[in-house]
């Protein structure tokens, strides 16, 4: 086990996660990647790990099977604020209506747009992770 | 002033009301007693009845003033006449009226008795044109409020379904430049192309269920007449065949022979619900789907599908009827089917119920007016 900053990607479609891998590669030598391919999954993984390695940021996409991004988020809003600390969730969609997007920011999520680009990612890992890489 | 206006729909002005006689669908006649020197009730006159009473009971016009046993003695209404009180009480009966029949309710009011009349599914009827069913119920303004923001959900879910994979495909593309770049030993072209590939599937996902909303669409808008259910549901089951796995698709014995529906409509719910029958079976199971049709309450027909499946808990049973729900992932789909149903159901007039038992089975109950 290592100490470095770990990121839950959630996202059904392998595409989407695929491509969202390679923008964090860059930073392979200083974050890990997890990945879950719905709500339910990373709930369940959130569960599983104790409490100080849990993620410092989850990347989470909407509409997705099982349990959607908000669906996530309704149930994760709900745990203790001490618990929910370490571990602040952005949200990532391609298109979002207004409404959702209410939601999103009244359960306590970020949201970017998808796809993420390499200026946004940098700007995420350093706000959530403080990470940065060398110049 | 605000408060002076009329609602709408609220009351209709009593002089439309010949004109709404005249217009109505639906057969209205006015029955007045006729007694004998006892004073006991032993026929009635035919006081009033509108244009499409005439029709339907191929009055002559000069039936006004005539007998009524004479024009339909098995309709009951004597019996009823006299055990109901002056007002209030309401008979329904089947009244035979070849080659249709008709669907008869009747209320007494003060001494004379009003009678609302409609064509139903005639049974054996071959030589005319099938009779029609009663017209689905106007939707309510709250229907209305809830079908338009289920189409705003429906149009903003399709458009990220063409958006995303084309997103990804635009990465992708990227990507795959990338890998070309590298040396051979270090490049991985094949996930990428696999992945595009995936995209372009999702693509024509998308497009299958577009295509699908407009199928149930389209059968909404077909006219609805008696589809006799064995034939169809053997059509259907064949159809189904790649999916029954030795299992079995029965009608109960007794089932109604008909059910009053567009044809195109009875056809996608019949396969909706088999189709789901036989997705989510029951590991180890061998699938044994009972269809059957029976009267249901007032003028209904209730068409269940009873499974040996997974089944579905509570939860899941509030929620499989929802737009783009999916409750499993071992299936394709887009979460669709149910959802379609429904409306199918509702459009008809009808609705779709579903009761289950997790690890036993699941009945859908599909209640239609006929």
């Amino acid at each position: 086990m290592t100490d470095l900053p770990l990121v839950l990607l959630v996202d059904d479609d392998e595409a989407a996660r695929y491509l969202h891998q390679r923008m964090l590669r860059p930073y392979a030598a200083l974050t890990q990647l997890a990945t879950a391919e719905n709500g339910q999954q990373a709930l369940d993984q959130l569960l599983t790990l104790p409490a100080d390695a849990r993620p410092t940021l989850v990347l989470l996409d909407l509409n997705m099977p099982v349990l959607g991004g908000l669906g996530f988020l309704d149930k994760y809003s709900q745990w203790p604020p001490a618990q929910r600390q370490r571990t602040p969730v952005v949200v990532l969609s391609s298109s979002v209506l207004a409404t959702e997007r209410q939601q999103v920011q009244a359960l306590g999520a970020g949201y970017e747009e998808k796809p993420l680009t390499a200026p946004v990612v940098a700007r995420l890992l350093r706000q959530h992770l403080g990470v940065e890489l060398p110049t | 002033m605000a408060d002076s206006l009329p609602l709408p729909g609220a009351s209709l002005p009593p002089q439309l009301l010949p004109a709404l006689l005249d217009l109505s669908l639906a057969g209205v006649v006015y029955l007045e007693p006729r007694r004998d020197e006892a004073g006991a009730v032993t026929d009635f006159t035919l006081a009033y009845f509108n244009p499409a009473a005439q029709r339907l009971l191929a009055l002559p016009a000069t039936a006004a003033g005539a007998s009524w046993q004479q024009v339909a003695p098995a309709a009951g209404l004597l019996t009823f006449y006299r055990a109901a009180g002056p007002g209030g009480d309401r008979y329904e009966t089947d009244l035979p009226c070849p080659p249709a029949v008709l669907h008869l309710a009747a209320t007494r009011v003060g001494e004379g008795l009003l009678l609302s009349l409609l064509a139903v599914a005639g049974t054996e009827s071959t030589q005319s044109p099938p009779p029609l069913a009663e017209p689905a119920p106007p939707r309510t303004s709250e229907q209305l409020r809830r079908a338009h923001a289920d189409l705003d959900h429906f149009v903003h879910r399709a458009a990220h379904d063409l958006k995303a994979p084309l997103t990804n495909l635009e990465g992708l593309l990227a990507s795959l430049r990338q890998e070309l770049a590298l040396p051979a030993a270090e490049a991985d072209p094949a996930t990428v192309l696999r992945l595009m590939q995936d995209s372009v599937r999702r693509l024509q996902h998308t497009l299958r269920y577009l295509a699908e909303a407009q199928q149930w669409q389209r059968a909404a808008a077909e006219p609805p007449r008696a589809v006799p259910l064995a034939p169809l549901l053997a059509e259907v089951s064949h159809e189904l065949a790649p999916l029954l796995g030795g299992g079995r698709i029965a009608l109960a014995e007794g089932s109604c022979p008909s059910l009053v529906l567009p044809e195109p409509q009875l056809r996608g719910l019949l396969g909706q619900l088999l189709r789901n029958a036989l997705l989510y079976r029951a590991p180890g199971r061998v699938p044994e789907v009972l269809v059957r049709c029976t009267p249901g309450p007032g003028r209904a027909a209730v068409l269940e599908v009873s499974d040996n499946g997974l089944g579905l808990s509570p939860a899941q049973q509030t929620q499989i009827f929802g737009m783009f729900q999916r409750q499993h992932d071992h299936v394709e789909g887009a979460g669709l089917g149910l959802y379609f149903a429904q409306q199918a159901a509702e459009q008809a007039g009808g609705r779709l119920e579903v009761s289950s038992q997790p690890g036993v089975g699941s009945t859908f109950r599909l209640v239609l007016p006929q």
